[in-house]
Parts: structure tokens; sequence; C-alpha cells
């Protein structure tokens, strides 16, 4: 089912909007558009990158001349068009064009490039213009009117400030055209990548290493493309027919696997630092989320083109992809705001940066990040993303902390349409306080949860007004323990009314449950905002619970147990199903829910202006900013007061269509580093001033350019390096190579790596036999459920089948991390994560070690080599080390694990072996 | 070879600071290390460039926004003019409208020899008056409480940033091989309200990682499994490790095997330091009652005074950092921490217990052991509160225009007040202090310049301060 965007009711609990208009106490006068920020950021970074700052007294005298400020409009078209032959380092024929003693002197032809007041005499005019002007030399002509600009500033006398030195603009490299040189005649791409490769080698003194044995390379490739371990068979065909064309066809067969888009996609995620939860201190879940992560990885299955790829995240909305636009809105988002509105406007910017940052960084390599202060431009002001009141027409738990009540009151304050309705208010009480997770402890439990709101227990309902048809709602229905729309009480106005229960005495109580229809026939007629009060004498209120801190859709719900009767066994295990039924009814609305609502952006559409904030303070708006892109990566040509759709199209169609060299080296250094474990460039999300120039510029360019040849397909920029021999050969260090290159850099073996946590929790629970492979949908969680209106999450103790799938779809909380596996250096998912660290620590033994979950799956691998192999301790330790290294055990080695096996049984050989270097490393 | 990395020696940055790949790696990502060029090292700018102070630091954080104006800083004023309005325009804060001027239900009294006026909510901690080095103008950016903790803990509002443990950890390594550099100690009530964030390690490799435990939770996965025998687990792992030699003959010279083979040593010295270290029980009677950590009538702060012990105990074995929580989030706004919005005298008649015995009975016991010679002790919360009462209520709203924080110990002035704020106590108005300054201030105790700590992420060199930040001299002893 295609997911919409809901704007319905019943909309998941964290679904998040992006609004129209000013919202509570955001009366920002500055609009409330963010994407127009967006776009103008990407303007902010590099306007006036160049120019270097001159004495002030210099730029005062030039803009005191009248007419062309030499400054602004002269120096840096010289700087960018001219400097690069005519400057300090390398003066061209004499010619040097950075400041005036040189300029306007006479040059070694003997001619003047700049003669003040005479455009005809200056020789520069005359070899940039004209029908095929010489100058520049190896670029485009000058435009009309930059040679109009030039004349003119030289007619009125060619002011240039004195001591004024133009610097020569230091061109980006990863902005600079592809430059797409083939070494040598090769009989295909992967053989041209490797003389790349081999001519720096040769350079060195390096050379290749010889290629790697087949099961290192099986093992590699698999590990590597889709994250799992190949199987005993595979690893055996390969051996035994190691060809060329076996290979190629492997490489096909795993880029063709739904596997590959589940290990590839995730470091997408990391990139873009995806998250099923908003972060701080809240940092409840975004149980729809997944859809974003789901698309990603179907994206890059079907080979997406990357530019359409990156184009969706920008407007998928319009270009029929909603789920892409998850993108937008991916990032933390604290939902605790408050009064001040210059405060909350400060906490609203932090988190625009956020989504400006991570944009420039994934899609074009630039640390955005930075234009915020250091250019004093980017403005990000508007409105916060709303949580829409999210609503469950079925039942809603509303847990307090345990008060003394008399009388309990639910307010109605808006419905989702007419007069609200209530099937049942029950009113729950505990005679001891809850459990720490605050749930209800089981019905069979010698202290069952009691609803004392029950007109059989006493309770008295009273209520704001009645609906005047009588025939099915009635204010007795409310607590007669009878639930359906046929048992209801519906308000006498529309949107609002109240109903109360009297309690025969004071109780300690902890939870009100109500709903609209409890059998789902009807969903109208729902509170979406709503107050629970309490009091103990009358008149004397206190708010228990309000729509903001209700449970999530489909919660688990207590299960109905209306009076203490001594339970029987019987009674007890009807409980039990009913129990499970009930939670798989409420699992499968909740999936219901999320597989017609996504958490992705809704926009504005028509933005209110933008404007520049002076430093940055939201109380200092100056003048109104147009949206655009950085000048080094073109011109969008958008109006100022362009609509929020046609912006963001406008951009998605320039990612689509510029074929902007950045954007396809950006992401081909992404993928070699995904397979050699470090890009040809260092820094992947950084190509800017500060980022590390790639040790192979040319392989580099070489790749992108092949990119954009193949229609932007990754998968074949996959299969050309996968097939090289570069790729391929051994990873065994040498030490005269060690000597030259330890970091292997340069690339004179395969570096194996330590696998990341995702791909060492895949692997174990592909050896113990329960991996379960299903693609898709919401997540399963690392950690125990919790409803605390900030989230505390303690990690699961036990783990079942459900938690058996591949970790990319362990729901993802931001800062939080699984028990295990967290400390294998895996993203917090607050900060971009372009590279991860390998680092290596204790903490991480011990969890191999000693967690419940590996010491789970070294039990259950036991338990299936014995299945598999028999009941003889040899033939148990081969299975062993073939299915968990692809190969037989060694004499040594065997003798070792027997004396472990016959000591300590298989389970201490298999906790052992999950903990080897030799499983836990990508050879 | 990296300075760092020559310092601390192999085995020492193995501990906690990774292998020489880690460190290479890091060196590559802190972009130092450029194509063809692996031994250009610019390391220096991590080394200390000065001697230090202080060799550790002890951060105590009281979560929730401990009120000022109830504790530390003594406004006549406000108790004058209790019960009026305050001057200027109505004041919308976090939770929105204010009430009057309310003075502290607390009374101030001179205490030590110095006179400092420190309220009765803190009775032993009054009598260390002496001791301290208050900052009364400190100022936040933000009023809610988890951008509030960030930004306290890793000098950023936004999550992910590396915590000031992970800062110096990173910088300074540990001094003990068997334990790690940087220890945080949640509150027996639970996690703060930033949670990890508080101790995260941001975008730092995960060996800068504070390691999470107290009293009350060891450190999981710590112990031998249950069911598993001393004998069995000796023999696992000395398969494991003859295993993984096997396998590392192949890889000559191949550091992160190394590393890994060395990380399940250290484990197995963790398994037998920490559950020692954390083992508050061995702990004279003596000191038991004096930190409170028997103190059968008031769990929590029993609790809270084992962690105090097991914090010293820490420190005394060279622990680089160890941070103390005092106050968790999740039982709700008050109950578990400082955030008195309603009823501000009934939540702070139960908190101040908690904090002040053990807190008192751990500096003292840390002076007479000499530990403080040594060690800073940094005593902080997110922001203040507002010196009016919220409408409607007889609590304070959050204030993050001024509030006070402490020092105290090694390089600090002793007894010493820098910094007010206005007569009510409303806003930093003198020798205002910014979390930076706070932050550049630690650092510079520990040997470390703010300036020169960097880390290259995405595009900057980040720093603990940002680009913010001025040692405070005027405190230095």
């Amino acid at each position: 089912m295609v997911p919409r965007r809901q704007t319905q009711l019943n909309v998941e609990d964290s679904l998040r909007f992006f609004e129209r208009g000013p919202k509570l106490a955001l009366q920002s006068p500055l609009g409330n558009l963010w994407l127009s920020r967006l776009l103008y950021s990407l303007l902010a970074i590099v306007t006036s990158w160049t120019l270097i700052a001159q004495p002030l007294a210099a730029q005062a005298q030039a803009t005191a001349s009248p007419g062309i400020d030499f400054v602004r409009e002269i120096a840096p078209l010289l700087s960018a068009r001219c400097l690069q032959c005519h400057g300090p380092e390398t003066a061209e024929g004499g010619v040097r064009l950075d400041r005036a003693e040189n300029a306007l002197a006479e040059a070694d032809s003997g001619s003047r490039p700049i003669v003040p007041g005479d455009p005809a005499a200056s020789h520069l005019l005359e070899l940039v213009a004209g029908e095929e002007p010489e100058m520049p030399e190896g670029g485009p002509p000058l435009t009309a009117e930059e040679i109009e600009r030039l004349r003119v500033w030289i007619a009125s006398g060619a002011d240039w400030p004195t001591g004024f030195v133009i610097e020569p603009r230091r061109e980006l490299w990863s902005v600079q055209p592809l430059a797409v040189t083939e070494p040598v005649p090769a009989s295909n791409p992967s053989e041209v990548l490797d003389r790349f490769v081999e001519r720096k080698l040769f350079e060195l003194g390096l050379q290749r290493s010889a290629p790697a044995a087949p099961q290192t390379l099986i093992r590699r490739l698999f590990l590597d493309v889709i994250g799992l371990p190949p199987s005993q068979q595979e690893v055996n065909e390969f051996v035994a027919d190691p060809s060329d064309a076996r290979y190629a066809q492997l490489v096909d067969r795993l880029l063709a696997s739904p596997q590959y888009g589940e290990r590839w996609g995730r470091h997408w995620l990391d990139v873009v630092r995806f998250a099923e939860s908003n972060g701080f201190e809240t940092n409840v879940e975004r149980p729809s989320a997944y859809h974003y992560r789901d698309w990603v990885i179907e994206a890059l299955n079907q080979d997406l083109p990357y530019n359409r790829f990156l184009a969706l995240q920008i407007a998928g909305d319009q270009l029929g992809e909603d789920r892409a636009t998850g993108f937008l809105v991916g990032g933390p988002w604290d939902q605790v705001k408050s009064p001040d509105p210059i405060l909350t406007q400060n906490q609203r910017q932090d988190e625009l940066a956020d989504i400006v940052n991570t944009t420039g960084t994934a899609f074009f390599g630039l640390t955005l990040g930075c234009a915020r202060c250091h250019h004093h431009k980017f403005d990000p002001t508007g409105t916060p993303p709303q949580r829409r009141a999210a609503v469950n027409s079925r039942e809603n738990i509303d847990r307090f902390a345990p008060v003394t009540a008399k009388w309990i009151r639910f307010t109605c304050l808006q419905t989702n349409q007419a007069e609200p309705c209530l099937d049942e208010l029950e009113v729950w009480a505990l005679d001891e306080v809850p459990t720490a997770a605050g749930r209800p402890e089981s019905p069979g439990a010698a202290k069952p949860w009691l609803n004392v709101g029950l007109v059989t227990c006493g309770a008295k309902a009273s209520s704001s007004g009645d609906y005047p048809d009588r025939s099915k709602h009635r204010l007795e229905q409310v607590n007669d323990g009878r639930v359906g729309n046929d048992y209801s009480w519906i308000s006498s106005e529309s949107g609002k009314g109240w109903v109360e229960i009297e309690l025969p005495a004071e109780q300690l109580i902890s939870a009100v449950v109500w709903g609209r229809d409890r059998n789902q026939v009807y969903r109208d007629r729902t509170p979406i905002e709503y107050r629970i009060e309490v009091a103990r004498q009358p008149g004397e209120w206190q708010t228990v619970a309000t729509e903001a801190d209700r449970l999530p859709f489909g919660g688990d719900a207590p299960a109905a147990v209306s009076e203490a009767v001594p339970p029987t066994a019987e009674w007890t295990a009807l409980q039990r199903e009913l129990e499970q039924l009930d939670q798989s009814i409420a699992t499968l609305h909740r999936q219901i829910t999320l597989a017609q609502s996504a958490y992705v952006g809704t926009f504005v559409s028509q933005p209110e202006p933008t404007k520049r904030l002076e430093r940055g303070e939201v109380t200092a708006p100056q003048e109104v900013v147009g949206p655009g892109l950085p000048q080094l990566l073109g011109d969008l040509e958008l109006p100022v007061d362009a609509t929020d759709g046609e912006r963001r199209l406008t951009l998605a169609r320039w990612l689509e269509t510029s074929a902007h060299p950045l954007l396809a080296r950006v992401i081909v250094n992404r993928v070699w580093q995904f397979h050699f474990g470090q890009g040809l460039a260092g820094t992947p999300s950084d190509f800017g001033t500060k980022g590390v120039p790639p040790s192979h510029p040319d392989l580099l360019d070489w790749l992108a350019a092949e990119l954009v040849a193949r229609g932007w397909s990754l998968k074949a920029i996959h299969k050309l390096v996968l097939l090289s021999a570069t790729y391929r050969q051994d990873n065994k260090p040498r030490s005269e190579a060690l000597r030259l290159d330890a970091g292997n850099q340069w690339l004179w073996r395969f570096q194996p790596r330590r696998l990341e946590s995702e791909a060492i929790r895949d692997a174990m629970l592909l050896a113990s036999g329960e991996l379960d492979l299903k693609p898709g949908g919401p997540g399963f969680s690392a950690f125990e459920p919790n409803d605390n209106y900030v989230r505390v999450y303690l990690p699961r103790e036990t783990f079942g089948p459900n938690e058996f799938r591949r970790m990319i779809y362990m729901q993802k909380i931001r800062m939080e991390q699984d028990a295990t596996f967290g400390t294998f250096d895996t993203p917090d998912a607050a900060q971009v994560c372009p590279v991860r660290s390998r680092s290596v620590t204790p903490l991480q033994a011990l969890n191999l070690l000693n967690s419940p979950f590996v010491l789970g799956r070294a039990a259950t691998l036991a338990g299936r080599l014995q299945a598999e192999a028999g009941d003889q301790a040899a033939a148990q330790i081969d299975a062993a080390y073939r299915l968990l290294f692809g190969r037989s055990a060694t004499e040594p080695e065997r003798i070792a694990a027997e004396r472990l096996v016959a000591q300590y049984g298989l389970t201490a050989l298999c906790r052992a072996l999950l903990n080897s270097n030799e499983f836990l490393i990508l050879p | 070879m990296h300075p760092l990395l020559a310092r601390r020696g192999f085995l020492g940055s193995l501990l906690w600071g990774g292998s020489q790949l880690g460190l290479l790696g890091l060196l590559e990502a802190d972009g130092q290390l450029r194509a063809g060029d692996q031994t250009a090292g610019g390391g220096e700018e991590r080394q200390p460039h000065f001697r230090p102070r202080a060799k550790n630091l002890l951060v105590v954080f009281a979560s929730g926004a401990c009120s000022h104006l109830d504790s530390w800083d003594y406004k006549p004023e406000l108790i004058k003019r209790d019960g009026q309005p305050m001057p200027g325009e109505g004041l919308i804060t976090f939770q929105g409208e204010n009430g009057n001027l309310t003075r502290s239900p607390y009374d101030f009294t001179p205490r030590g020899e110095s006179g400092k006026m420190v309220s009765s909510l803190f009775p032993r901690l009054g009598d260390l008056a002496d001791e301290i080095c208050f900052l009364h103008a400190m100022t936040s950016r933000t009023n809610t409480h988890g951008p509030g903790e960030n930004f306290m803990s890793t000098g950023f509002t936004l999550d992910g940033f590396p915590s000031l443990g992970a800062w110096v950890n990173y910088a300074l390594g540990s001094e003990n091989r068997d334990l790690p550099a940087f220890v945080s100690i949640p509150d027996p009530r639970g996690v703060p309200q930033s949670s990890l964030n508080n101790w995260s390690t941001g975008f730092l490799p995960a060996e800068f990682q504070g390691t999470p435990m107290n009293a009350q939770k060891p450190l999981r996965n710590l112990a031998r499994p249950a069911g598993i025998s001393v004998a069995e687990d000796e023999a696992v792992r000395a398969f494991l490790d003859e295993q993984n030699r096997r396998h590392a003959t192949e890889f000559p010279g191949e550091d992160q095997l190394r590393a890994r083979i060395a990380s399940y040593e250290l484990a197995a010295r963790l398994q037998l330091s920490v559950p020692e270290i954390i083992d508050w029980t061995q702990e004279p009677q003596y000191l038991l009652d004096e930190y409170g950590a028997n103190d059968s009538a008031n769990p929590v702060k029993a609790g809270f005074a084992r962690n105090c012990l097991v914090a010293r105990r820490l420190i005394e074995r060279g622990v680089r950092v160890v941070q103390l929580f005092n106050g968790a989030y999740a039982m709700g706004e008050g109950v578990g921490n400082w955030d008195g919005h309603k009823t501000l005298k009934a939540q702070y008649d139960i908190h101040g217990p908690i904090l002040d015995q053990p807190l008192a009975a751990l500096l003292t016991d840390m002076k007479r052991r000499g530990l403080l010679e040594e060690t800073l002790v940094v005593w902080c919360t997110e922001f203040g509160r507002m010196p009016t009462f919220q409408k409607g209520a007889s609590g304070r709203d959050h204030n993050p225009a001024g509030f006070t924080c402490w020092m105290m110990g090694a390089g600090v002035k002793r007894g010493f007040s820098y910094g007010a704020t206005d007569e009510f106590g409303h806003k930093a108005l003198e020798q205002v202090t910014t979390v930076y300054d706070f932050h550049a201030t630690i650092l510079h105790l520990l040997g470390l310049d703010h300036e020169r700590l960097t880390y290259y992420h995405n595009g900057a060199q980040r720093r603990l301060t940002d680009v913010h930040g001025h040692v405070i001299r005027e405190i230095l002893a």
C-alpha cells in the first residue's frame, strides 16, 4: 500500500507537520517558511568566498568612486577569470592583473593591459572581446555584460584603490569540471580503474598484492555488498570455480539481492542522521518514520538514478514519492517549547541549521553549517513542526502518577468532528504504586487493576449536557462497563463537553481509559484535544493528563478485568489468550495506521519573505533575500516570491539535470569508501576548503564521469569497483609496503577492517539460523516499552524472533544505543555520520563475551551444529568452522576445540568463535 | 609517532584510547594526515600547553535546575520585597505567567570564616563555604531542560556533541590502566533528562565515551554470566586468545587485530577492578555514617551517598573524569529532581537532604585525603530559577539569565565569590559568566587550552567551547 500523508484523523502520534501560520508563542515577524532558508543558505555559503578582505580604507575609497565599484565588481572578475595565469604565481607573458603597478604598466609584449581612461588602448579589452576572444585561454569567454563593465571602468579612469591587491581565486577542486583522462587503453572499465591506482603505486615504488584467495574474496564480497557472510555452499562453489566469469556472476547476483539495499542504505541513513525519535529530553518515537528507511532501501535496490534519488528527497511530494521527503523532516526536533519567543526561535534556528547542514553535507559535500555564523546570512525562523494532536478512536490509556481522587472529569476541548462521543470512561486503580515502567500488572497477578469508575462500584456519572437522541447514546452508559457505539455517551455541544465520574469514596487512581468506539465501526466524534482532571474537594481540579501526553496509537491495553475474582486455571488461560489476541489486534491496528500514514513533510504553499538576520540574531531582521543556490553551483533563477513548491521543485530539477560534478564526485567517493573502508577523499561529506583533497583526483573524476555516463546508476559504479583487481587483491600486510604506506592510502593491499555493529549482529543471527530476512515495514525495538513523557529507554533483557530481523530494522532511537552492539561506533543519529570510527574497546569485548544476546546466539548455534553435524565433536567442530569462517578447522584448531568441547560443551566453543577476530573482520 | 600516542604508550592508548590504527584513523579523520604524509602528525594541538593545576575532574550535576535563590545566592532585596510585583513588564517564562517576587522559604545565615550567606537548604555544604569558589553570574542559552543539560555537559544545546568528559578523555587519556578514564554515575532514581548525551562521545570515537555505572547498577555485561563457571570462562578466553593469535600470525603488523586481542585482556582486568571499586561496602562504618550511606529512613539519600563513595573511590584510583548526577527525570517534574515549579518548598525539602550530607561528606573526605590537591570539583546545574513564584503556584520557573555554579579544589580560590546577579537574583549583572567561560576555565585548570583542543568533524575544527569562551582568571588560585 502506498502511504499517504495523512490529514485526517487517526494520524499517528508523532506525525509531524509543517503547518501554515505561526503557532503558539511563535509570533515570528519573519515569516514561517524554512525551505527558502535552505535555498538561501545554499546561496550564503559562497558569496564573495574568495574575495580577500582589504584594508577598510581601500574599500571605502573604492566605494566612494561613482559608477563601477572596483572592489565589488572588477576585482572578483579579474580574480576569477584572469589571475590563474596572470597572477603572482604565474605571470604569463609578464602580465599580472592582481595589482595596479603591473596591470596598468607595460607588459613584455610592449602593450599595456589597462590604460586608464582609454578603453581602445587597453589591450585587455581587445583580448577578451570580439567574435572569438583570445582570453581567457581555455575558458568560456566573458559575457557581454562583463566586458562592458570592464570597458566602463577603464573609461571612467580605471580607479584602482591604492595598495589594493587582488588575491587569485583559489578554485575549489571539487567544483571544477570533471577532468577525464584515461591512463592507457584497457579492455574493460575496471581495468581502467586499476591503471589509475597502479600509476600511483608505481610512482611510490609499491605494487599491488596478489589476488586474494577465493575463500577470502567471496567472504569479503558478501560481507561488503550485502553485510552477510556467504553460506558454506556458496563458498564451496566459488572455490571450485573462482573464474572471473563466476565472480562477475556473484557480483551481479549480490547487487541484485534485496540485502544490498539494506547494507548500502544503512550508510545513506548514517549520512543523513536518520532516526525514529525526536531527540532531546523527551525523545519520543516517530513510529511511522520507517517509511523513509524503506524508501531508501527500495530506491537503492531498484538502482534509482542517483540524481533522481536526490531530487525526490527534496520534492518527492510533487514528484510522486511522498516517502522520500522523510529526509527533510528526519532531523532532531525539540518538542519542549517555551512561551519565550526568542529562546524558542533560537531553538528552531538550531534545528533548521541542522537541516541545512545535513542537506549540504549529504548532497554537496559542502559544510553549510558554517554559513550560519560566518556569513551572517542564515536566518532560520518560523513555525516549529507542530505535533498534530493524535487520536485513537478505539481506546486511549492516560496514565499518571498515582493520585488520590473522588471526582474525575474528562473535558473534551475539540473533536475531529461533531459532538464528542465516549463509549466508556474508565477509572483505574491499583492498591499499590505501579511498576517502574508504569504498566499494569497482568490480570492473573495477585493485585489486579480495577475499574473503580463503574456504576456497579457505586460511581456516579454527570455531564455538561447530553445528546438529545437517547436511543443509543445515554449518560449512564459512559460507566456501565459496556463498550461500542451502541452503549456510548454523546455531548450536547459540538466539539466539546465534559463527563464527570464521582467515586463513592476517595481512591488512589493512576489511569483513565477511554474510547470512542472499541468496536471501531465509528471513528468520528473523537476528542482530539482534551483534559483529564481529578479533585478531592468539589471544584479543586488538578489536571493529570491531556492529549499532549497520551499514549501512542495502538498501545497495549489493560485487559478487561472488572472484578477481583479468584482466578481459576481456565480463567487465567483464557485471559492470557485474550491478552495475546488483544496484543495482536493492537499490533494490526498499529500496522494499519502506520501503513497509511508516514512521517514526512507537509509544506506551506506561499512562504513569507525570508530576511537576513544580523549576526544570526532572530531579533535583528534585515533585508529580504530570495532563494538561490551557492554561486559556484549555479543559478536557479527563482523569483523572490516563488512558492514553496516552485522552490523545491526547481532545486529538485536542478539536482536531476545539472550533472554538477560536485554531486557525482561526492557520491562516487562514498561508494569507494563503502568498499575500501576509506574514501579517495578522506572527508566524504566535506569537499570544501577544509576537507582533505583526494589521493587519486584523476580516478575520482573518472569515476564521477562514469556515473554520469551510465545514467547515474550506482550499481554500475559498485560493479566497476568490485570487478577491479584493486578490490580483489590480497589483504596481507607486507613489511616493505607497510614501511612506505602503513595506512594503505595507495591501495597496495585490501585493508581488512572490523565489521560494523549491524553486520556483526546480522552475521551472528545468520550463523545461529535465526535471522529473519523480512524486508521493510515497522522495525523492532531494542528497548523495553516505555510511556514516560520523557522516554526512558531501558534495554531489552530478553530477545525473541521479533528482534531477529536485520539490525537496519532496529528502531533507531536518537542518542540511545543497543546494549550489546552500540559500543561498536554505531552512530547516535544526532549529528550526521559520513564515516564511522572503528574503535576497539574492552566494553566491546565484555558485550560480546557476556551479553544475553550473544550467549543466546551461541546456544542456538550449538543446537544447530548438533542437529546438522550429528553427535561427534569432531564433526561439530568442523561444521562450526565452516559455518562461521567458510573453511575447515586446521589441525591445531581442531585439537584445541576438541579439548574445549570435551570439557565445557559445544556452546562454549560457539561463544569463543563468535568473539573471534576472524568472525568479526571483513577480510 | 603521534605525540598523544607516544605520551600514553602503546598499552595505555589501547586501554581507553583504541589501537594505533584507530589513532591513525583519527588523525586522518582529523585532516592532519594527508595523502602520502602519514607521519606528519599535528598532535601538538592536543598536547597540554601548560602544567595542569588539576589532574582529575569531578563534576556534580544537580539535574532539573537547582534554584540559586534558595541555596547559594543571597538577595536581601528579594526578602524585603517579598510579595511585591517585580518591576518592569510582566514576565513570561517557560511555563507562562509569573506572580510576585517571593523570598526563599529557606533562611540564609553567614557561614564559615568568610561569612558567606548560604541557605538552610544545604546546612552541611554551608559548612564548607570557606572552601568553595562561587560563580554567581552564570548564564545559559536555553530555558528548557534537555538543551540546558546538553549545553552544560557538551557546550552545545543540540544533541550529539562530545561531552566535557569525552573531550578531557580524548585529550588526556587514563591514569589507571584498569579503569575507564571517564565514568558517569547516574542518580539512584534514574538517568538525567538528556540521558546519555551528558556523557556522550558525540563524533569522537567510541573509546572516549563516558562509562555509566553506579552503586545501584554496575557496568552492563561486566559480570561473568550466570551458569558459566570460572573455569569455563577462563577456558573460553584462553581458547579465544589462542585462536586470535593464530589468526593474527597471517597478518603481521596488523594493529587492529592486536588491539582486539588486547581488548579482551583489558576486559578481564576491568572485571576484576570495577566490582572492587564500586563496592562501597568496603568503606569503614564511620565513613558510611558520615556519608549517610546506610540511612534506612531515606533510601534515595543512601543511594546517592553510596554513589558519592563510588565517586571518591574512582577519583582515588586515578579515573580522569567522574560525573556524579543528583536528580533524574523519569518520575516527573520536580519529583525526582530540582525542577521546583509547583511546590518548591515541599520538593526541595526532599531533595536538599539527599544532596547535602552525602556531598558534604564526599568533599570533606576528599579534602582529608588530600584529593582536592589534584582534583577539581565542579558543582553545576542547567540554569537557575526565577525570583518570582509562578502565577497560581508556589514554585519558581526556569531562569537562564542568572544562576550559580561553583568550583572547589585544585587550582581555584577558596572562599571566593565571583560575579553577581541583580538585586532580585534575576539576571547576571556583574562578571557575567557563560557556560563557555566555565568550560574554558575547567579545561585550563586541567592544562588544556580550550581553543586548541579540537577535533575535525564535518567541515569544522570542533571545540568544546565552539567559538566562544574566556578563562576566568580571577578565580584561579
